[in-house]
């Protein structure tokens, strides 16, 4: 679907509307946009809807936090890695566990497309590219 | 050896506290030598990119929702739904008399199957044209060895010249007698007190193999290779090195400039690196001038008085 500049540039608008303190997005003003939209429908509002969802998965996944470790982490474990990752990119990150054993240990944390690699897989691959 | 207990341990020991930080991206189209990725937050303009496969791009566009970038290799081991990163660094290519005699592609490769380059030194390719303060008039000339052009319409060092003409009537015959005029010039004077040799940079755009062949013939048998760099980006590259073909042979003039020697660029040609930006162009909806305009613009911008001439 072609895009004109003033679809995107409403959808932009929605999103700002949307987004609340430290930049996040606010789930109820989200549906309130999408309600008010649906009620009034603006010209071209479909465009605006599809770019409006974009922009929206485009910032939850900024958003979303993955951890990965070889082994399970404890309730206090992933409690601190996620009171780092809030020191570091602010409140309401979306966070995941999961476990790769192929990692050996370690953690590799993914927050949008930041990511992390503290793991011993990572760190003997370094060590043999040195040698 | 405790010495080298202890380069280990430290390195060691400096292994364990690192943890490697990354930006990363999704491919999300790619094709025509031209990549669209999703993520790379933290990307700059002009920096590169690094694939999976370890091919390396150049981020172009920096987009609201996406980041468009060329490909500086085959884009056929690259699928949607690939990760790549940022590197940090602006794409680079390797400058010095190394290159001295011989041919490269527009990363600066070796292509003559000479061996490496000898070059510790490397220049940006996109690099910021000095100002005007620092720019003199143009006081020494260029002899082209024609003796209609050096008596009617001479040429200075630091200046550019157009060579305008039809198909086949020999404006790259032009440049390349020029450039065997420089060696042949620069091998008589060589080791004067107060003489400044002109090196030679032949930046080959969008030509036939063969017609490359030729002038690379005729460069050896006149004895001028020594004293000049070939830039070979033929029509069968990727548009993506086509258009920074050009770029590469200024920065490695600016190496010259830079270091008290003069250099001569031969752009042969402009039009075709135009229609290589334009194919970029109008995949990554960017915007582009007619013709040549655009890269007459940046590249002769980087000629500088005294020490790099461009000829097109």
């Amino acid at each position: 679907m072609k895009l004109s500049s003033e679809a995107k540039q409403l959808a932009k608008s929605l999103l700002v509307f949307c987004r609340v303190g430290e930049g996040r997005v606010d789930e109820s003003r989200v549906r309130l946009v999408l309600e008010k939209v649906l009620k009034e429908k603006p010209r071209q509002y479909l465009a605006v809807l599809t770019r409006f969802k974009k922009l929206i998965a485009l910032e939850l996944a900024k958003r979303a936090v993955i951890v990965q470790s070889a082994m399970p982490l404890e309730s206090d474990q992933q409690q601190n890695v996620m009171s780092f990752l809030e020191g570091r990119y602010g409140k309401g990150l979306t966070p995941s566990f999961e476990v790769k054993p192929e990692l050996q240990g370690g953690l590799l944390i993914k927050v949008g497309s930041d990511v992390w690699d503290g793991s011993m897989k990572n760190r003997l691959e370094r060590l043999k590219a040195m040698c | 050896m405790s010495s080298i207990l202890q380069e280990l341990e430290s390195t060691i020991s400096g292994l364990k506290t690192e943890v490697n930080r990354s930006n990363i991206g999704i491919v999300r189209e790619v094709g025509d030598g031209v990549v669209k990725v999703e993520g790379l937050t933290d990307v700059r303009l002009n920096e590169m990119i690094e694939f999976s496969n370890g091919l390396f791009g150049l981020a172009l566009n920096l987009e609201e929702t996406e980041v468009g970038g060329i490909l500086l290799g085959d884009d056929m081991g690259i699928k949607e739904g690939d990760e790549c990163k940022t590197t940090g660094r602006l794409l680079q290519v390797p400058v010095g008399k190394g290159l001295l005699g011989r041919v490269v592609n527009a990363l600066g490769q070796p292509l003559d199957g000479k061996g490496p380059i000898a070059s510790e030194t490397f220049y940006p390719v996109e690099k910021i044209a000095p100002g005007i303060i620092k720019r003199r008039s143009v006081s020494q000339p260029v002899q082209t060895g024609i003796m209609p052009i050096d008596a009617m319409i001479p040429i200075g060092r630091g200046q550019r010249e157009l060579i305008i003409g039809d198909r086949a009537t020999g404006k790259t015959t032009i440049a390349i007698d020029a450039m065997i005029n420089q060696a042949r010039i620069n091998k008589a004077n060589e080791g004067k007190p107060g003489f400044r040799p002109l090196y030679s940079i032949y930046v080959a755009v969008g030509q036939k193999n063969s017609n490359i062949a030729r002038v690379l013939n005729v460069l050896e048998e006149a004895g001028a290779m020594p004293y000049t760099i070939v830039i070979s980006a033929p029509a069968s590259e990727s548009v993506a090195n086509q258009y920074l073909a050009p770029f590469s042979g200024a920065a490695m003039g600016e190496w010259f400039m830079d270091n008290g020697m003069d250099a001569l660029i031969v752009f042969d040609d402009l039009s075709k690196h135009a229609v290589a930006y334009r194919q970029i162009s109008l995949v990554l909806k960017r915007f582009f001038r007619s013709r040549s305009l655009s890269g007459r613009c940046v590249l002769f911008a980087q000629s500088f008085v005294g020490a790099v001439c461009a000829f097109e």
